[in-house]
This record gives C-alpha cells, sequence and structure tokens, in this order.
C-alpha cells in the first residue's frame, strides 16, 4: 500500500509538471507564431509626440525580465528547504518603483487626454 | 479525424469511470477492503480525470478551438505590457513550483509571503492599466474594438491615442 500511495504521488508530480510545462509552451509556441502579439509593447507611439512612453513599457519589461530571470536562478537553491524562495525586499521595491513609474506615465497621458478634451469642449 | 479524436477521448473517459467501479468490486469481493485502498483509489482517479480535462484544454488551445491570442493584447487589439508581465511571473511561480515539487522533499511547497506580494504588485499593475485604458477608451469616446487584423502577424502597434499600451 505505501508504494502504490508513493506511485500516485510520483504519477500527480509527473501530471502536473507535464500540464504546466505544456501550457508554457504553448503560449511560447504561439508568441513564436506570431499568434500571440507582443510586437508592440515597446513601440514609440510618435503619432502622438509621446516616444518616451516607448522608453517606459521598455525599462518595465527589463525590470519584469531580470526579476523573473532571478527568481528562477534561486528556486534550485531553495529546493532542499521545502518552499518558494523568498524575494529580497530590495528586488519587491526595484519592481514596484518600474511598475509605479510605467502606471504613472499611463495616468498622465490619461489625465493629458482629459485636459485636451476638456479644453476643446470649452472652446 | 475529430470523430476518432473525440472517441478516443470518450473511451478514456469510460475506462477511467469504471476502473474505480471494478477495483472497489474486486477488493470487496476478493480482498479486504479498506479506507485506504478507497483513497488510493479516489485518488489515482481523481489525478488521472484532471490530467485528461488538462491535456483536453491544451490540445484544444493548441488547435485554436480554445482562442488566446488576444491573451497578451488589450480589447483594441494592441499589445498589452501589463497583461505581459503578469504571464511573465504567473509562469516564473507556477514554473519555481513545479521544479520544487518534483525536486524538493516530496510536500507541498511552502509559499512565503513576498512572493504573494510580488504577485500582488504584478496583478495590481494589470488591474490599474486596466482601469486606465477603459477610463482613456471613456474620455476619447471609441469603445475598444477588436481590430480587423487580429490574426494578422503583421500586426499594427500602439499608435491609438493614450488608451493603449497598458
Amino acid at each position: 500500500m505505501h508504494h502504490a500511495m508513493a506511485a500516485l504521488g510520483n504519477l500527480v508530480r509527473f501530471e502536473l509538471a507535464a500540464l504546466v510545462t505544456c501550457f508554457a509552451l504553448t503560449v511560447m509556441w504561439k508568441i513564436l507564431r506570431g499568434i500571440l502579439r507582443p510586437g508592440g509593447m515597446t513601440a514609440f507611439r510618435k503619432k502622438v509626440g509621446d516616444g518616451i512612453a516607448g522608453l517606459l513599457r521598455l525599462q518595465m519589461l527589463a525590470a519584469s525580465a531580470v526579476v523573473a530571470v532571478f527568481y528562477l536562478a534561486s528556486a534550485p537553491q531553495a529546493a532542499a528547504s521545502g518552499a518558494l524562495p523568498p524575494v529580497p525586499k530590495q528586488v519587491l521595491l526595484f519592481l514596484a518603483g518600474s511598475q509605479a513609474i510605467f502606471l504613472g506615465a499611463a495616468a498622465w497621458r490619461t489625465l493629458r487626454a482629459f485636459s485636451i478634451l476638456r479644453n476643446e469642449g470649452e472652446k | 479525424m475529430d470523430n476518432l479524436w473525440k472517441n478516443v477521448v470518450r473511451a478514456a473517459f469510460v475506462l477511467v469511470g469504471l476502473c474505480p467501479v471494478v477495483m472497489v468490486i474486486y477488493f470487496a469481493l476478493f480482498r479486504t477492503l479498506t479506507k485506504d485502498y478507497l483513497l488510493l483509489v479516489l485518488g489515482a482517479e481523481l489525478a488521472v480525470l484532471l490530467f485528461i480535462f488538462g491535456i483536453i484544454v491544451l490540445y484544444a488551445m493548441a488547435t485554436d478551438q480554445i482562442k488566446i491570442e488576444m491573451l497578451i493584447s488589450e480589447a483594441n487589439g494592441d499589445a498589452s505590457m501589463s497583461r505581459f508581465q503578469l504571464l511573465i511571473f504567473t509562469f516564473t511561480i507556477a514554473l519555481s513550483f513545479v521544479y520544487l515539487v518534483i525536486i524538493g522533499p516530496g510536500k507541498f511547497p511552502d509559499v512565503p509571503n513576498q512572493v504573494l506580494i510580488l504577485l500582488g504588485i504584478s496583478a495590481s499593475t494589470y488591474g490599474v492599466g486596466k482601469g486606465l485604458q477603459v477610463t482613456s477608451g471613456l474620455i476619447s469616446g471609441s469603445s475598444p474594438q477588436p481590430p480587423a487584423g487580429a490574426n494578422d502577424p503583421s500586426q499594427k502597434t500602439s499608435d491609438a491615442p493614450p488608451t493603449s499600451g497598458n
């Protein structure tokens, strides 16, 4: 019975790994085929004269990639502890700052569009 | 060909459904039916059923029966940075979790608070970005419409005034 339970545990582990990995591969495959379209993420918005938006998206993309790689690299060291590796406070602050800059810029663009629209309405 | 696969899946479900019945009858008639045996059968049944469900969903995604082309796009078809970063962190944590389940000591891995905060930051960015995008759409007076060439790999980028890129 003990062996059967152990075998069942191994089966579930295999299934979990297979499903998550296949899902990740499916998404990657669709990105590579161009069905999922990440191409415009760092595009500069020359038409509206807001070229810095591309830089802000680029910095968030870079920060996300750096944090993701850092986290994945720390996973093997945490394997023995049986817990997901903790994220240092500095890394969290770095990520939060990067995303706050991105969101702040997006909010500013929204406010600017709103003020332009209001000025046109007053005219 | 589609019918063949559907029949294969149906047959798999019938077999999986019949297995516990056969096993319980076998143990009841020829061996001692204990709680441990029942738990084992139930666990195996759930594991196989969930795996088959997962495979069906993945197959449907891979063959575009379940469409995920808007997974990292806004409603108007522009690429979405906030959705993409959420996808990155979700896969990062999920793959680390799977790695620990396979390599680790064999117990359910603990999830530290910092990991929850990381996912919270990522999801909050997506939520706020979505809110800003909807607000921008309301301001510009245009409801988001899917682009005509939504499946066109030579896609457009975020050129629309301020509604996109969140």
